[in-house]
């Protein structure tokens, strides 16, 4: 078996966990949960709080550092490996791959920073209105509620969110989620150091289906393979070795380059987007002949 | 979307856009889409109602760990503001304060029993037979027989609530031999925690 399946084995377990955790044992919901005598809070729940309420509850504060520090250091693992949410899009994909859309949402629509603008302008609801705006509306909130009952508007949200499925895959979660969206900021504060998925830089012959792969409307090769090809450290090795760059390109395809390996271990999907959910390294063709 | 372009000016002002639109939206939805006007009965310990609907976070913790299952979560019919937050429509509350420790948000504040007080039991004069079965089951001798001030019993009077002590419990309640119970738990006077600023 090759690492990316484990790796998509684990993911789909610790969805299932986590979803069947979140609706029936564990103690509350997503909003706020504990596990292992640990308390966990929504950070986009606890944010809207203190804007609400215009107190510093410590303990609330202690419960919603986990969700912030672990976005910083895993970028939106998240939405991938726990969010219920996620899980029942991804139980749909079969499904939804298969649905060929005629309409298209307009372009406004389809702007990652929506997600931050809704989750900022949340905030300031929160401040304004003193009580938590989107908590009202929020469908992942809902779908773990359902088990003692499921509010009315967040559960009506949650169906609204599927039908958007039909038309583009993920679209509540790349384009609406306030969550997602503050997940997005606080990965792109731990951007230098934080965890990346890698791709076989060097190997890649452009085919792009890392990105067909990809849910969550990261352009991949933007990343990796575009901006390797004009570092200029490529061109210098290729210079030494007397060949042009495309001719060193084409040559790494063939045969094992070591300092072509080198300058492409710095190149990883640094996109704050990222969900880590190694759909893309499962869907090399690359890595699947190279093992 | 390419996200390999620069954030330009453009996208700038449409992410100013949305977060306006967004903020005013709901301000506007949480200031008109109002229900009718109730008291309810909070979960004990609960903080001053205006703070109360500021600081919950509706995460449904202590209607999950009520071991009475007495605390519901109010529907969309009393307005946007109070949806989804707990209160308690009937029941017996058996103060053991389990929904305290579950609050995450400090919603629910930590209480003493001598502090603890959700409502204050009514008695419907119409209704009563006067049989002074509440009188025997309140546990927190907040029901008294009627007497005069000989000490006499005076006949065909209801209880008397001592509202100091009557902590709105409800253990009365079901005990009313009368179909509908004569007995009701509102939650006037009820002892709300006020709170400033930081908590710790």
């Amino acid at each position: 078996m090759r690492k990316s399946q484990l790796i998509l084995i684990l993911r789909h377990l610790s969805q299932i966990a986590f979803f069947v955790l979140l609706i029936f044992f564990v103690v509350g919901v997503f909003c706020s949960f504990a596990i292992w005598g640990l308390n966990i809070s929504c950070p986009v729940g606890s944010i809207q709080q203190i804007f609400a309420s215009k107190t510093f509850y410590v303990v609330l504060i202690v419960s919603a550092l986990p969700l912030i520090i672990l976005p910083i250091l895993f970028g939106r693992f998240f939405c991938s490996w726990m969010c219920p949410m996620g899980t029942i899009y991804e139980a749909l994909t079969p499904i939804t791959n298969r649905i060929k859309s005629p309409i298209k949402l307009p372009s406004f629509l389809r702007k990652q920073s929506n997600k931050v603008g809704i989750a900022f302008g949340s905030f300031i609801a929160a401040g304004i209105a003193s009580s938590p705006a989107w908590c009202t509306v929020c469908p992942v909130g809902a779908v773990c509620k359902s088990a003692t009952g499921c509010p009315v508007i967040g559960g009506s949200v949650a169906v609204v969110t599927l039908g958007l499925e039909g038309i583009e895959q993920r679209t509540f979660c790349k384009y609406i989620c306030p969550i997602g969206g503050v997940f997005v900021v606080l990965s792109k504060i731990g951007q230098k150091f934080n965890y990346k998925v890698k791709l076989p830089v060097d190997d890649c012959r452009e085919c792009r289906s890392c990105e067909r792969a990809c849910k969550y409307g990261v352009p991949i090769l933007e990343y990796t393979r575009m901006k390797f090809k004009e570092d200029p450290r490529v061109s210098e090795l290729a210079n030494k070795m007397g060949i042009t760059k495309e001719e060193l390109l084409r040559k790494a395809w063939k045969e094992n380059i070591p300092e072509l390996k080198a300058i492409a271990k710095d190149y990883s999907i640094a996109s704050p987007e990222c969900a880590k959910c190694f759909e893309c390294v499962n869907a090399c063709p690359i890595l699947k002949v190279k093992k | 979307m390419n996200m390999s372009k620069k954030f330009s000016r453009r996208d700038f002002l449409a992410f100013l856009g949305v977060t306006g639109v967004v903020a005013g939206c709901f301000s506007i939805v949480n200031y008109t889409v109002q229900g009718e006007q109730v008291e309810l009965i909070r979960p004990p310990g609960a903080i001053t109602e205006e703070d109360f609907l500021a600081t919950c976070l509706r995460c449904r913790k202590c209607v999950e760990v009520c071991p009475q299952n007495i605390i519901k979560t109010v529907p969309l019919e009393y307005g946007i503001k109070l949806f989804d937050t707990p209160y308690i429509e009937s029941g017996i509350c058996i103060a053991d304060f389990a929904c305290i420790d579950a609050c995450p948000s400090g919603a629910l504040q930590k209480i003493t029993l001598e502090e603890y007080k959700i409502g204050t039991v009514e008695i419907n004069r119409k209704t009563c037979i006067f049989c002074m079965l509440c009188v025997s089951v309140c546990p927190y001798n907040a029901l008294d027989t009627p007497r005069d001030s000989e000490g006499k019993l005076i006949p065909r009077t209801p209880p008397v609530v001592n509202v100091e002590k009557c902590t709105g419990c409800g253990t009365c309640v079901p005990k009313c031999p009368t179909k509908p119970s004569s007995l009701k738990v509102t939650a006037k006077n009820a002892r709300r925690v006020k709170v400033e600023g930081m908590i710790v």
